[in-house]
């Protein structure tokens, strides 16, 4: 019982880690398995979590009317779990994720996820000293058993600030805009809903290579944009399906099973969830963040919501990788940008691939991305099942 | 917290919304009930093999906040609602495949004057839930306080609080009590075995953390997007304000994870949403009732807020076996129900109805009062 009660554990990463992060390299990862409900509600609540407006994702008449005849929901949706099992102590952050999407899935589909530890390497990060990097991998199947989402998701193990050495160690900063600044963004954030290409078909024919999808506005980032836009399917696919996600008593349970997964409030002498560095101050210090962070997770989404804005409705999204590069706090702006960087017939399928920049108000690149879209033809025949 | 239109509404008419949930999937569902700590496998397990003694797998009654929160701010922009109460009425519960449609209106409105805000509007909005059959599946009367966050924040009622700093014993038998809480009751519960004056075996919530409310909040009703936020806020259809942390433009719904937000409230921390708590207020009713027993009433006041940290005890009082609920087979049974925090303040209270079968052999033996 007094586990609970001891300060959350801070390792470090030494010799015997990398053993420690591999030990589970090919087992079935009971984290991952889940059987998600796609529903009309989840697919909504999913949209307006990574910011989409597209009233492909909000109303099921709409996929019903487009070539693929069936509601859709945005293919990010599904697929990632963070598969990084050992290394007690060592915080984690979600890295990044890569995406392939064999099928199409929407409201009524039930989708079976497994996943598996792939590898774990040890890395040295421009702002942490020593870290793990694991990687996990993912398949979700619909009742026939057919492969919708593969995705490989990339988590780095961190040592917490107050590990002997290692740790992020981002300086703190805070974030303040004008008034005049604040009606700019708000002038922009309310224009780009005229941006979602939607019905009007985006004709492969007509994309250049090197054509540009002009930036898209993603914030300035509010607490509630990190912890209250979330609809209850993002906690069975990013908490790893855990079924433990509910009340204190939920949570007890768990921190009984994992006291490492838990953090004492120093204020209260209560227990509580790692998640709270993702609003409050005193857990992103913890953390080593430089302020109160994003979920990674989430800014992934936004580089799915804009090439599935920019692709229309008939277009399809066939893999997107999204890495992400620096932290995003709140109060910070992401521009969201596209070039296009390849367009070719693969088969007899029409393609282009899309390389996806976010950039801060500083002009950091936070997040980076790749995305591969098929598109219909005006002279060529396009096929896609 | 719902947005409307900026012309206020009159008394009566049927108001423009916007829904959250439209189906009652299982997953929805069991979510939700899991977010207020709910265990009975009778609203969190849709396995066809659990115990047929467990009752059928349904909504917990208060799932229906999932659909409309109830949460309705109607009209008068600047001030920010506050929940005050929910008073409930149930039809059958809502089973998985229901869809289900809510109607908005505002029932009362009238002027008082509080500690918290001083000159108060109290408004009545009362929501139905009608299924795609044209069932009245319940409503909902919520009362809520909108408050002036200037006012609230110049008279300063909660100065002077200070956030709870638990012993090692006080953890250890708030841990106890979750062991100890009977939330898979499998045991029939019959009318005829109840008695005025019988007390509900107490059950402990919390302590209250910020990813509790976040998790109900994401089960409930997830906060708009930041262009839709903007989209209403410039339209003057929902209040926000610079956070003077975050240097942007908020929602005040993040008063449930962040002190600053509840500070422009006048409140001294982050609390709950009071939909929240009214919610596992009931579950004490519903795992009480036993897996045949039925909701039929329920209503709750909010007598003080229940901010992150706070520990809330709710307990009931059999306070009345009465007569048939439609046929000979079952009764009906009236409860008291109050709420404690972790200071022994009375935090709110609250009554329910509900409905328990009669043994048969022993209808017509019993007296209804």
């Amino acid at each position: 019982m007094d586990a609970l009660r001891r300060s959350a554990l801070r390792a470090d990463i030494d010799d015997d880690s990398l053993a420690d992060a591999r030990r589970l390299i090919g087992y079935d990862y009971r984290g991952a398995r889940h059987t998600v409900e796609i529903t009309i509600d989840n697919t909504r609540d999913y949209a307006g979590y990574i910011g989409s407006r597209n009233p492909l994702y909000h109303d099921p008449v709409r996929g019903l009317r487009s070539r693929w005849g069936r509601p859709l929901a945005p293919p990010s949706m599904v697929g990632t779990s963070i598969i990084a099992p050992g290394l007690r102590g060592v915080q984690w952050i979600y890295g990044g994720a890569r995406w392939r999407f064999p099928g199409l899935f929407g409201p009524g589909d039930v989708l079976a996820q497994s996943g598996s530890l792939v590898s774990a390497e040890r890395v040295s990060g421009r702002n942490a000293t020593s870290m793990i990097v694991q990687k996990g991998r993912t398949t979700c199947r619909n009742a026939q058993g057919d492969v919708i989402v593969e995705a490989e998701v990339t988590t780095m193990r961190v040592p917490r600030r107050g590990a002997s050495k290692g740790g992020l160690s981002y300086a703190p900063r805070s974030v303040s805009w004008t008034q005049g600044e604040l009606d700019r963004f708000a002038e922009i954030l309310v224009g780009q809903k005229d941006r979602i290409r939607g019905q009007e078909i985006r004709y492969w024919d007509d994309v250049e290579v090197s054509g540009e999808i002009p930036p898209v506005l993603c914030g300035p980032l509010r607490l509630s944009d990190i912890a209250l836009t979330r609809g209850s399917i993002v906690y069975g696919i990013v908490g790893g399906g855990r079924d433990d996600n509910g009340g204190y008593g939920y949570m007890l349970d768990h921190y009984r099973a994992h006291p490492a997964d838990s953090f004492v409030n120093p204020e209260t002498g209560v227990t509580e969830h790692p998640h709270r560095g993702h609003w409050e101050q005193y857990m992103a210090d913890e953390v080593g963040m430089p302020g109160i962070y994003d979920i990674g997770y989430q800014r992934l989404g936004w580089l799915c919501r804009v090439i599935t804005d920019w692709m229309g409705d008939d277009g399809r999204l066939l893999e997107l990788e999204g890495r992400l590069r620096r932290p995003n706090i709140v109060g910070d702006v992401t521009w969201i940008s596209g070039r296009i960087a390849e367009k070719t017939m693969v088969g007899s399928s029409p393609h282009v691939v899309c390389e996806l920049t976010g950039r801060n108000q500083h002009d950091e690149v936070t997040v980076t991305g790749r995305a591969t879209v098929e598109l219909i033809s005006r002279t060529v025949g396009s096929s896609s099942s | 917290m719902t947005v409307t239109g900026d012309v206020r509404a009159s008394v009566g008419s049927f108001v423009e919304h916007r829904q959250h949930n439209t189906v009652a999937s299982s997953s929805a569902m069991r979510f939700w009930a899991r977010t207020i700590g709910e265990r009975n496998p009778r609203y969190v397990d849709a396995s066809a093999t659990r115990p047929l003694t467990s009752g059928s797998f349904q909504a917990h009654p208060c799932w229906l906040y999932s659909v409309q929160d109830s949460v309705v701010a109607l009209g008068h922009r600047g001030l920010v609602p506050v929940v005050a109460g929910s008073s409930w009425t149930f039809g059958r519960p809502v089973v998985p495949g229901d869809v289900i449609r809510s109607t908005v209106q505002l029932v009362d409105e009238y002027e008082t004057v509080g500690r918290h805000a001083g000159r108060t509007i109290v408004q009545v909005a009362g929501v139905g839930y009608e299924s795609d059959r044209g069932e009245q599946l319940a409503t909902v009367r919520t009362t809520l306080f909108r408050i002036s966050p200037e006012e609230a924040r110049r008279r300063g009622k909660h100065d002077g609080w200070s956030r709870t700093r638990y012993s090692e014993e006080q953890l250890l038998q708030i841990e106890a009590a979750y062991d100890a809480e009977d939330s898979r009751p499998r045991q029939v519960r019959q009318w005829d075995d109840v008695v005025p004056g019988d007390e509900l075996d107490p059950i402990v919530r919390g302590p209250l953390t910020s990813e509790e409310t976040a998790l109900f909040v994401g089960a409930t009703h997830p906060v708009p997007g930041l262009e839709t936020f903007t989209q209403d806020r410039l339209a003057g259809k929902v209040d926000g304000f610079v956070h003077p942390r975050t240097g942007t433009w908020e929602t005040y719904a993040a008063r449930c994870v962040d002190d600053v937000t509840a500070q422009q409230l006048g409140f001294p921390a982050a609390h709950d949403l009071g939909i929240d708590r009214i919610g596992y207020t009931a579950s004490l009713v519903t795992s009480w009732m036993g897996p045949r027993g039925d909701l039929r009433l329920f209503g709750v006041d909010l007598l003080e807020p229940a901010f992150l940290g706070d520990t809330t005890w709710c307990s009931g009082r059999v306070t009345g076996v009465r007569g048939q609920d439609g046929d000979d087979l079952r009764g009906l049974v009236d409860i008291e129900v109050w709420g404690a925090n972790q200071r022994g303040a009375v935090t709110s209270r609250g009554t329910a109805t509900v409905a328990l079968d009669r043994r048969p052999r022993d209808r017509g033996r019993r007296a209804s009062p």
